[in-house]
This record gives C-alpha cells, structure tokens and sequence, in this order.
C-alpha cells in the first residue's frame, strides 16, 4: 500500500449515540486528513465536535457508543484495534491537547515524571534517558528554564506553561497525528497566540497532521488549512479554509462567521443567530437548521427546508455545503 | 423568543459624548489596593494603587490577562472584600463605611453578573424561585407582585415563562446567562458590573448576550463596568476602556481611540491578539515574551518592562507616570511618544 | 441522572398548574421507582420493622411478660412459634416487642445529632476561621476521642437508666461526626458561585444558610446519618447487653441476647432470633444510608 498517498485518518459514515437519546449525538460523519494538515473541525458546543476527537481516541464518556461506520489511521481499522493496541496508539501515533491543561495534569507528580512516564513504558526509555528526552523536549515548545520547570508540579504553572507542558507530552510519543480539543479557549488572548503558533511550528517540523475542534474563528483562520462546520452532529460544510473563511456558502457558516467579528451592524447590534441549537438533533426531518436560518425564508424555499434534508454537495473546488439554498438550480438567488 | 432583542435600535448613543462631561460620576475610585498576604513578609499585590471614575450611563472595559486583578476590582466593588488602601464611592456614599441596612441598600445599588452561569445558579432550586428570593429578601411587593415582576424579568432577558419551573440543569449556558442577568436587574440596580459575562459561552451565543446586555444597559441607564479579557468582547459595548497589567492601570482611552490609536505596547499586543488571523500569527506586535510575571514579585520599573519589545533601560529603573496623551487618553509609558505608531482603526475587519 | 424524566416533569409541571394528589402506596413506589436497589430494599424492610414494631403490642400471640417455668426452654411448635426462653415466656412476642426499645432509641439519638452535628457544622463552615468556628472545632477534637459507652457508663451511673438517660448520652458524643462532616462540605460549598451571588444580591447569612448551603449538602449528611443508626442500634443493644439499658423484665433483643448465653447449646435459637432481628434493622438502614451515598455521589436526581 502506498502509503504516503493515502490520507492519514479516514473517517466514513461514523455514527455515535447514547442509549435513551432519539437520535445519535454524530450523525453519519465522513471526514479525511492528510499528513501534515490542519483540519479545523467548528461547532458550537453540543454539536458534537469534541465528540469526534473522543470517537477518534475511543475515548467516549460512559454509554456512548460507536453505532456505525469505519475510522482509519495510518491504515488501520481503528475500531477493531484491541484495547491494548489502541493503547498504544494513543500515547503513540495520535495525541490529545484538552481545553483545561491544568485539570489534565497529574496535581501529586512532577511535570517530568508525567511526561517521562510514557516514554519508559512504550518505549522502553531508561530512566536518564527519559530525563533527557523531557528536558529537550520542554525546550523544544518553548519552556524557558526547562531543568527548573521539569520539577514543577502542575499548579505551580500558568495556563499558558500548562498547555505547553500538555503538548510537550503529546509530542514524546513521536505523533502523527494531533487532535487539539479547544486548546486556547481558556487561555488569555495574548498566550492563544503563542500557544497556536507554537502548535504551527511543531506540525511544519514534523509534518503532523492535525485536527483543530474549536467554536473561534480567528483560531481557525490562523491555523487550519481545511475547514469543516458542525451542526447537530452533522457536517454543513467542508472547503479549504480559505474558501470557507471568505465566501462561506451554508448559512450557518456565514452566521458563525458574523457572530465571531463581534462587529455591529448600523444599528448598533452586533449580529448574532438567534435562538440555540441545543435541541437541533432532534428534528426529525428537513434540514437541522432551518428553525434558526435566515436563506430558507429569503430563498422562499422554506418549505422544501422543512421537508428534506439537503445532502453535502460539493462545488467545483472540492468545497461542500449542505444547503438548499446553494443547489445549482436556485444559485441565481444566492 | 428574541422579539426583544430584535426591537432595538442604535446601541451607542450617538449623542452620549456630548452631555459626557455635565453627567456625575456614579462611581469614583481612589487609589484602590488590595494584598492579599501569604506571609508577613510575601504578599500578593492583586490590585496595587487603581483609580478611575464611572460617569452616570457610562460604561466602562475594564481589560487585562487573567492575574492582572480585574476580577478582584469586581469583589472590591460588591464588598465581597475589603481593600488593603483606598477608596470606592459609589453615587456619593464611601462603600467602606456602609453596614446593616445601608449595606442592603448598597446590594441594591450595585449588582454583578458572573463568569459561569451554571455556578451562579443554586442546582436545587427553580430558576423562579432563585430569582423571586433576593426580592422577597429585600422585602419588595407582596408574593404575587414579585412573581410578576420575574415573569415580566424572563420575558425581558428573552426567556419564556417555562423557565420559572425549571432547574439550571435543564438550561444551556446561554439561558442561564441570560437568569442571571435578570436577576441582577430585578434589583433595579444602578451600576452593574459584568465579570467575564460572555467568555464560558460560545460564539453565537456570546453576541447574544453581548446584545442584551447594550439594550438593557439603554433601557434601564444603567451605568456599567464590563470585565473581560478580551478587548473584542468590550471594544462594541464600552464608552471608555481602561487596560490593567499586573494589577495597575496602563492605558485608559475613550473606546474608539483605545483601538484607533493604541498607546502602550501591552494595548497593542492586546488589539493584535485578539485581532488574530493567519499573518498576525507570526507578527512581532503579539509576541509578548514569555508569561505574565508573578504578581508575589513584579519586576521594578515598569511592570511590563519583561515582556517589552521597546524597553529600554529606563524602563527597569522607573516606573511611569500616567501621562495624557490626549484629553480623555491617558497613558503609563515613558516612551508612548516615541512609539511608532501602531495599527489603524478598522484592524478588526477580515 | 436520567435525562428522558426530567424532560417529562418538564413538560407535566409546565401543562399542570396542580400536582395531582396521590395514594399513600403511589407516592411510595414514585418514591422508590429509579433508585439504588440496596436503597429500595433497605426502605421496604424498615417501613414493614417499624410498622411491626408499633403494632407489636397487638399481633403478639402471647403476653411477654408471663412466665411459664414448666414450659420453659420449649423448642418451637404450633403453641409457641419460636419456642420458649429460660423463664417459659414466649420467644416470637418478645422479639416482636424487644425492638421497640432500642430502635426507638437509636433513632431518636440519630435524629438529633442530625440535627444539632448538622446545624453547628454549617454555622462553624459559614464563619470559617471565626472564634465559634475554632472553639467547636477543638470540643469536637475533645468530644470525638471519647467513646460513647463510656459517656453511657457515666451519666447512667448518675440519672439510672431509661430512656431520656440513654439518648442524651449517645447524643453528647453522636452529633460530632455529623457536624465535622457538615463543616467541610459547606467549606466546599462556600467557593460555589451562588453563594457569592447571593451574598451579592443582598441576601441574608439565615437565608443562605437555610435555603442554599443546607439544602445541598444534606443527601450526603442524611447518608451518614442512616449509616451511623445501625451503629447507635449495636450499639444500644451493647448497652442493654451490660445492664445499662432496659430493666428486666422488660423485653429487649440485646438483653434476650444476654438472657440466652447459659442456654445457647440447648436452644440455639434463642440467641439466633434477637441476633438476627439486630442484624437485619442494622442492615436495612445501612442499605438505606448506602442507596443515598452513590446517589449524592452520581449527582443530583430526583428532585421530585
């Protein structure tokens, strides 16, 4: 198999549900990633995005299933892994970055026995050894002072520290694949920056795919060079991230985007969706958006919005939109 | 569920600027320190020497990275804590000095909206009982009047009336946001402070809250103050912004000017932070060095002299003075006139 | 915890202004329905225990009190269920009888140190630091290393025995645990925004004291509370056993349990029965304290 061809993660038709919830919280969700890519993967909260990083790792919270469909890493079927194999796996070739570094340190044990810990286990590291590789690799993301840092415990470090720890950590099984779950958004703004460009300069040096779950635009048009959008466990629309920043075709997209410049129209109102799609899911026909969408009724396709379900159609540039709305016979109205 | 917000007109007033000067200040704060103490020799200096007034109707951005001691002006403001040093009027009373009744009365006043709004919730009890409660406490109307008043409150902050029997587990973040600001306001406060009202909150639902709270603050004049770590969340919403570093005050500016014409280094690296897109990203303006020093030790001189990319000797020897750039723009740097000159207005648009 | 129920109260409570009013048996199986199996199993053998326990008086076959020397040590038969003690008096309806006693005791010892521990703990957690809070905190330190049988010893050497005796004893030391626990969860609770809401918005230290910090720290106190009765029961029962807690003739398992020790080789069962009626009101109540423990620990249900 060539493998340097083949996208790194493939992801088919995926479907997760929990028991005693109609629908399934993902629904049928088709993704690729190439090596070295970054694939932001943008929702609002309970669109199902961090629940496609935790998919990816098996990692799902208690009762969350896997219903259907296939993920694949590096040519492997990761769902039939074993779970001592996908053990592996997981401190190995993929890696996780968490919202709240500090809450996923370990508060009774050092930041260089946490990070060696892994080292030693998968990959047979003496103990010096390992000291060595942690003192490198906190200086490689950028730990001034490594050797004091290394014998810190995680409340002595700032948010910032943290997550640089918490990558470091990631970066010692040699991934290749990076999945980052909002790892800024409880950051100050001004330590998002580095924090982002320190997970840029990792993924150019050693080519690692990444997927980026975020909610923040700006996040996304610093990082990632695909976009794909989530709603109600559903993917609205996929493109480049170029593409997608500057001509969003779903009209969820294009709201997300004016919410996230924060900037007011003439009236003074800055522009925002109303309503919430916490209970978009459980729709049971025509689009998921269509209660909170502004093009089904300036289209006047409302009522074909309200029936069927649009499926992701993809323009000419590989870039996908579910949306009546953008269906080549009604494109003279968009 | 939105017909309120929707019914709006201009947020800022156009004609606000001119009646600025004549409008009393509701809100004065002189010097304001807070340490809090480790040990007899090691303290931490939360807030260290802050002054700034609040006119009537006015609101105020009150900016800076987590550690700065925003949050504690917030508990400094409600009483929450006593200062170390210092003084806070609010409308002409020494907040100090009040207890008992006057400190009720003080309640009324002034009122806080929380960061997380699942914690500012009590779990176990119904929305309408936790916003009926504070009123029966200050013994306003009788059971039914104060029943209307948080139906009229729901339907105001765009909630129906559902959520008066539910519980803060069967809301969204959004929702509750939206309780707990109705609750503040069922008080009929005339100074709310907003500590991080939008930031556990996701994008769309954070322009939501953002626009409730501008039409709420017209129709109620209220005055306010909006903490944040993010100057975009402010930059819409506030007259005037005020950016706060390792608990001093660096730069205050009406809110335009703040953006148009950014005096100190940290205010820059903040706009261009928060402004962020793929070029930005290694652009030298936002790279402050490093983190925020330990405010159990701030450096000498200008406190931001660390994380500089302008600081010269001077700035480790002494600390700035605040200067005026302009009338209403004031600044803590030594070299704010030999800057070169930082971003232009419209730097947010994509 | 289950989510399709609270959205149907939702939906019930926002469609019906009035709850409707329920049987007695309905309310108890809503009561039940969904919760922990050692909870519901531990619920049903209390309610049927004390219900027996009150009606004793009336469905005991024979009077417990008169002997019968010519039919004494009598194994179990038509005429006397579970046989007859060392005296010939019956063995069923002095079981039936001897529990009323001590569960009584332990139950209204448990409901006061309930109360007072409770009480104290969340008046020393709310001033934290304050001279009450150190000056309890230290009785406590002093109070909790004393044992309560010695106490018992003490105060039944100086008042007799009897019921007012008994449960003041056990109570002096009983409420130290509860307010301990008490404290530290409302330490826990203080840091809760809502309590900084309130204290905000002007509402008084009774008020949050009573609606906020009270009413989300009791599931795991009443889970203590249930645990240390089947405690208190042995307890009162080691008591009886020592001569300190009922007077013979009365009836009483742990002083049947003493009565029977001359005669465990010929009629095991007269230690088996009064052992096993202790045993079994321990444990449902443990089970009850168990069922209320994993569920203040799975989060907040049921609020119905």
């Amino acid at each position: 198999m060539n493998k340097t061809n083949e996208p790194l993660l493939v992801i088919e038709d995926l479907t997760v549900a929990f028991p005693g919830q109609p629908t399934p919280v993902i629904d049928g969700l088709s993704l690729t990633l190439n090596r070295g890519e970054v694939l932001a993967l943008v929702g609002e909260s309970g669109s199902g995005k961090s629940m496609t990083a935790l998919s990816l790792m098996r990692l799902l919270p208690a009762g969350g299933e896997i219903t259907g469909g296939r993920i694949r890493f590096d040519g492997e079927d990761v769902l039939s892994l074993s779970d001592r194999q996908m053990n592996r796996m997981r401190g190995g070739r993929m890696a996780m970055l968490f919202q709240q570094p500090q809450a996923m340190l370990d508060p009774t044990s050092r930041v260089n026995a946490q990070i060696a810990e892994p080292l030693r286990v998968h990959r047979g590291f003496g103990r010096r050894a390992a000291m060595e590789r942690v003192l490198d690799l906190l200086r490689e993301v950028g730990i001034a002072d490594p050797a004091v840092r290394a014998r810190c415990f995680s409340h002595e470090l700032s948010g910032g520290m943290a997550q640089r720890v918490m990558i470091a950590a990631a970066l010692s099984g040699d991934p290749q694949m990076l999945i980052a779950d909002e790892p800024t958004t409880a950051l100050d703004v001004t330590v998002q920056a580095q924090i982002l460009r320190l997970i840029d300069e990792q993924r150019r040096k050693r080519d690692l795919a990444t997927l980026l779950i975020t909610h923040d635009l700006a996040v996304v048009s610093a990082l990632a060079d695909r976009v794909a959008v989530m709603y109600a466990g559903r993917i609205v629309e996929e493109g480049p991230a170029k593409a997608v920043l500057e001509s969003p075709q779903h009209p969820y997209t294009q709201a997300l985007m004016r919410c996230s410049l924060l900037v007011p129209d003439q009236s003074g109102q800055l522009l925002s969706i109303p309503g919430s799609g916490t209970h978009a899911r459980e729709l049971t026909c025509g689009c998921r958006f269509h209660p909170r969408c502004s093009a089904a009724s300036q289209h006047g396709i409302a009522s074909r919005c309200m029936r069927s379900e649009p499926a992701l159609k993809p323009d000419a540039d590989g870039h996908e939109t579910r949306c009546w709305a953008v269906e080549p016979e009604k494109e003279s109205a968009a | 569920m939105n017909n309120v917000t929707l019914l709006r007109k201009s947020a800022r007033d156009p004609q606000a600027p001119a009646s600025e000067a004549v409008r009393p200040r509701l809100v004065e704060v002189d010097e304001l320190a807070k340490h809090y103490f480790l040990s007899r020799l090691f303290s931490i200096k939360s807030v260290d020497g802050v002054s700034f007034d609040i006119r009537q109707g006015e609101v105020l951005g009150l900016v800076g990275e987590s550690g700065c001691g925003k949050s504690t002006i917030a508990r400094l403001l409600t009483r929450q804590t006593p200062p170390t040093s210092g003084q806070v009027r609010i409308a002409g009373q020494e907040i100090a000095d009040v207890g008992g009744e006057d400190l009720k009365r003080l309640r009324r006043t002034v009122q806080l909206v929380f960061q997380d709004p699942f914690g500012a919730l009590d779990p176990r009890m119904r929305i309408g009982t936790s916003m009926e409660a504070p009123l029966a406490q200050h013994r306003i109307g009788t059971r039914e009047e104060r029943r209307d008043k948080v139906m009229r409150m729901l339907a105001e902050v765009g909630l129906d009336e559902s959520f008066y029997e539910r519980y803060p587990r069967q809301c969204s973040g959004g929702q509750l946001q939206r309780v707990v600001i109705g609750r503040a306001l069922l008080l009929e406060p005339r100074f709310l402070i907003c500590d991080e009202p939008t930031s556990a909150l996701d994008a769309s639902m954070r322009t939501q809250i953002l626009n409730l709270l501008t039409d709420l603050k017209r129709r109620h004049g209220l005055t306010m103050l909006m903490i944040s770590h993010d100057l975009r969340v402010v930059r819409h919403i506030c007259d005037r912004i005020a950016v706060m570093y390792l608990g001093r005050i660096v730069e205050v500016a009406d809110s335009d000017a703040l953006f148009r014409t950014p005096r100190h280094p940290y205010t820059r690296a903040l706009i261009a932070a928060s402004m962020l897109d793929r070029t930005g990203l290694y652009s030298p303006e936002i790279q402050l060095r490093g983190d925020l020093p330990s405010p159990l030790n701030p450096p000498r001189g200008c406190r931001f002299h660390t994380r500089c990319a302008h600081a010269q000797a001077k700035c480790s020897q002494a600390e700035p003075e605040f200067e005026s750039a302009s009338e209403s723009h004031q600044v803590r740097c030594h070299f704010w006139r030999e800057l070169p000159p930082g971003q232009t207005a419209e730097a947010g648009s994509p | 915890m289950r989510i399709d129920n609270t959205s149907q109260s939702v939906a019930a409570s926002s469609l019906l202004p009035m709850r409707p009013r329920h049987l007695a048996a309905q309310r108890l199986w809503r009561f039940l329905r969904g919760r922990h199996w050692t909870f519901r199993t531990g619920v049903v053998i209390l309610v049927a225990l004390v219900i027996t326990l009150i009606l004793a008086p009336w469905i005991a076959p024979h009077d417990p009190a008169v002997q019968n020397l010519i039919a004494r040590l009598s194994p179990p038969s038509a005429e006397h269920w579970l046989g007859t003690d060392h005296l010939g008096r019956d063995l069923f309806s002095r079981l039936l009888v001897g529990g009323r006693f001590t569960v009584t005791i332990a139950m209204v010892t448990v409901l006061l140190s309930f109360a007072i521990g409770t009480l104290i703990g969340v008046v020393a957690g709310r001033v934290v630091g304050g001279v009450f809070d150190e000056v309890t905190m230290r009785i406590i330190d002093v109070l909790i290393s004393i044992p309560d049988v010695v106490v018992a010893i003490f105060l039944v050497a100086i008042f007799g025995p009897g019921y007012a005796t008994l449960i003041a004893s056990l109570t002096v030391i009983g409420w130290t645990p509860f307010a301990r626990l008490a404290r530290g969860l409302t330490l826990a609770i203080n840091a809760q925004g809502y309590i900084r809401a309130a204290e905000v918005l002007g509402c008084s230290r009774s008020f949050i004291v009573l609606r906020h910090v009270i009413p989300n720290i009791i599931r795991p106190i009443a889970a203590v509370s249930f645990l240390r009765f089947g405690h208190k029961l042995i307890t009162v029962g080691a008591l009886s056993f020592l001569g300190l807690g009922v007077q013979p003739p009365a009836a009483d398992w742990a002083l049947m349990l003493a009565d029977a020790q001359p005669y465990v080789e010929r009629l095991p069962i007269l230690m088996i029965a009064p052992g096993l009626a202790i045993f079994v009101a321990a444990l449902s109540v443990t089970w009850i304290g168990h069922g209320l423990e994993i569920e203040a620990r799975d989060g907040d249900s049921g609020d119905e």
